[in-house]
């Protein structure tokens, strides 16, 4: 017996792009490692979180020696994770021009797609040339409207650096002092990517979603996650 | 102290009444709050997410909503019904736990690929115009007693988790308002909300409950949005909010096939001709006129009619509308099969006459009774079927059951033992408590009377039709 066949319209896409720093310095103070577990458990949310009419798409670009794309943009329940290993100075300019060209081909990112989310995450001062590259990425029409979020980790981040690549004077640059902090960071992440996922237009900014308080959600374990009291 | 955060893992919260629930597990969490089961109960507590500040205001808005909703005309409405308001600092209520239940999203969300073999594990046609029947008939309940639901969506509608009951259950009482007190409310669910609330120009009201739940129908039918048809499919995202805020034709309009949709289940094998009325009267005009959209009176008996006229396939177990001559999940022509169909009888002028065609407040016409009996099993004749003007009803009055050519009837109610068999040649025989086998070759064929001769009644048909040569 052959069942016949129907197709179902395919999900939107919606991309997150995150730009992590691997340089020689996140090696230390198991910063490395605690960004990894970060990056799987968002992945692991987004997996189990989906939606039929919104894809979580997922790519990494790494920058420390070189700028690579350590993950290319592929659906979050496809994605094998990678752990990601530190070395070398902090190139970033390279790693927004990287990201820039990735937004901005439509082979990559189609024209179904959500607006992207991007990921800014370092530790410390980008050693290449980054500002032209930084004005590239905010002027090119689709990086410019997509979601943004930074974290500097450590006390030697380059929080103004962090500040423009917001681009906005309501955002805030997330300071993460250790690897909770890190985990942390993603949580929210995920959690205003899912609940953008879900909301009537995942196109729009999301409002469910609480403020990050570290000091409640980091104490009091799964069961009151993202509440207040 | 209402919480006691003593503990890293255990969460507790107080009652009103001082009664300790211990939480144990996250069961979901939404917009306004999270919903947590409670250790060793049949019990759930919902908490709401409050900054401490206006957690006063808060508590006292939703002790007064829940307080209306405990003296709610409801107890007969399937509804995870609040018990008791949760003391200081919390903000948030106990309420019934459903157990066995899963939330409807289970029936839309539907895997990328071997969409067919789930849409029939999952019950099919028949089971899904069942369940949204029944959902129909508690939002009915609802509308009735002048309630609104105000955000309903496959998340706040729970239904039997085994993929054969035909339950469901509303949560989320603390958003019932009432119709009288226009709600300036706009709490919706992505996708389901009218267009009217997403544009911003309206709260919720009986009319968009009842566009949410069209879509909830349309969907789980077809398996596409009403609104998200190729154009918006492959569209950018920005064309994709025009939709939903009902600026684009929707997807089977019959006059602009711009949004057209070549994707899901075809619509002429999951959509009975009236339902396709009363999806295209809502989709249609009452996109941008809300009050056009057909009230929901209009869908239980129509969704219930379109679930009695389906057969199943014994190739393949799919279910699907008796008209077809083959099945249109594996091709197999129809099996074959009896049709119940009902006619009145009317005692004054002794003679048999069409169900009188009733209309509606709105001008929709009232589907005709009828059943489909076929090998998979037995089905019930209801009221609605056996009683003039017949409530929609579960209980069955009489089992109709197929095998071969043999029809077994027997009786269900107290009432139905007196009703009698007319036999081909004439004779009449009282159904009484006893099984009555019936060689169902006709014509003429045998003859149900739910009622005596000298009063008007109801009178069902068993034509038996031979599977599709
Ligand atoms: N009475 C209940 N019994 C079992 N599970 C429930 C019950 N009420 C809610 N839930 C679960 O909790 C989740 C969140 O509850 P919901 O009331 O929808 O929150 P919100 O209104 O904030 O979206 C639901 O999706 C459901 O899975
Ligand atoms: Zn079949």
């Amino acid at each position: 017996m052959a069942l016949k066949e129907f197709s179902v319209s395919a999900a939107r896409p919606l991309p997150v792009i995150l730009l992590a720093d691997v340089s020689g310095s996140m090696s230390v103070h198991g910063k490395i490692d605690a960004l990894n577990r970060a990056v799987s458990e968002m992945l692991h949310v987004f997996v189990s979180e989906g939606t039929n009419r919104a894809e979580i798409q997922v790519a990494v670009v790494t920058f420390g020696g070189t700028a690579a794309v350590h993950q290319p943009l592929a659906p979050a329940r496809e994605v094998t994770w990678e752990s990601m290993t530190a070395s070398g100075t902090t190139p970033l300019g390279a790693a927004l021009d990287l990201t820039t060209g990735m937004l901005e081909d439509k082979t990559i990112v189609t024209s179904r797609a959500y607006r992207p989310t991007l990921v800014l995450v370092s530790d410390g001062q980008p050693n290449d040339e980054w500002e032209a590259p930084l004005e590239r990425l905010l002027e090119s029409p689709r990086a410019s409207k997509a979601f943004r979020f930074a974290m500097g980790i450590g006390p030697d981040a380059d929080l103004d650096m962090l500040r423009r690549f917001l681009a906005d004077p309501e955002g805030r640059v997330f300071q993460a002092e250790d690897a909770r902090q890190i985990i942390e960071f993603f949580r929210w992440v995920s959690m205003s990517v899912v609940s953008r996922s879900r909301s009537a237009s995942p196109n729009a900014t999301p409002s469910n979603v609480p403020e990050l308080k570290p000091s409640v959600t980091g104490s009091t374990g799964d069961l009151l996650d993202g509440l207040e009291f | 102290m209402g919480i006691d955060m003593a503990s890293k893992r255990v969460l507790r919260v107080v009652d009103e009444r001082g009664t300790v629930y211990t939480l144990e597990r996250k069961l979901g969490e939404g917009g306004q709050g999270a919903v947590f089961r409670v250790a060793g109960g049949r019990v759930a507590v919902k908490l709401y997410r409050v900054p401490p500040s206006a957690g006063a205001v808060a508590r006292e808005r939703l002790s007064a909503k829940l307080r209306q909703v405990r003296h709610l005309p409801i107890d007969d409405l399937p509804i995870a019904r609040p018990l008791a308001m949760l003391a200081e600092p919390a903000v948030g209520y106990v309420m019934e736990r459903l157990t066995g239940m899963v939330p409807f999203a289970r029936m839309t969300d539907h895997p990328p690929d071997g969409v067919t073999a789930w849409y029939l594990e999952t019950g099919g046609v028949r089971r899904r115009l069942s369940l949204l029947a029944r959902m129909a008939v508690a939002l009915q309940g609802l509308h009735s007693r002048g309630l609104v639901f105000g955000d309903l969506s496959p998340n706040n509608v729970f239904l039997s988790e085994d993929h054969t009951g035909e339950e469901v259950c509303f949560i989320d009482a603390d958003n019932l308002c009432f119709e009288s007190q226009p709600s300036r409310n706009a709490v919706y669910t992505p996708f389901y909300g009218a267009p009217e609330v997403v544009a911003g120009r309206s709260g919720v009201n009986t009319l968009t409950d009842v566009h949410a739940f069209a879509v909830m129908a349309f969907e789980t039918l077809s398996l596409v949005h009403p609104f998200i048809g190729d154009w918006v499919s492959e569209g950018e995202p920005e064309l994709e909010e025009a939709a939903v805020r009902g600026e684009l034709p929707w997807v089977d309009d019959p006059g602009d096939d711009r949004n057209a949709a070549s994707q899901g289940i075809p619509r002429d094998i999951v959509v009975s001709p009236l339902l396709m009325d009363l999806f295209q009267a809502t989709f249609g005009p009452g996109r941008t006129r809300p009050t056009a959209r057909p009230g929901v009176e209009a869908w239980p008996e129509r969704l219930q009619t379109a679930a009695d006229a389906t057969v199943h396939c014994p190739e393949c177990g799919g279910t699907f509308y008796a008209s077809r001559s083959a099945c249109p999940w594996c091709d197999r022509p129809r099996p074959s099969m009896v049709l119940a169909r009902i006619r009145h009888w009317n005692a004054d002028r002794r003679e048999f006459v069409p169900i009188p065609g009733t209309r509606t407040t709105r001008g929709l016409k009232r589907p005709s009774p009828l059943l489909v009996v076929d090998e998979a099993g037995p089905r019930p004749l209801t009221r609605h079927h056996t009683h003039v003007g017949g409530r929609m009803s579960r209980e069955a009055q009489v089992d109709l059951a197929l095998v071969g050519r043999r029809l077994t009837v027997r009786a269900r109610s107290e009432a139905a033992r007196s009703w009698y068999l007319v036999s081909p040649d004439g004779g009449l025989h009282r159904l009484d408590t006893g099984e009555w086998v019936l060689d169902v070759q006709g014509p003429p064929w045998w003859d149900l009377h739910c009622g005596l001769t000298q009063e008007n009644h109801r009178v069902v048909t068993f034509t038996h039709v031979p599977e599709t040569p």
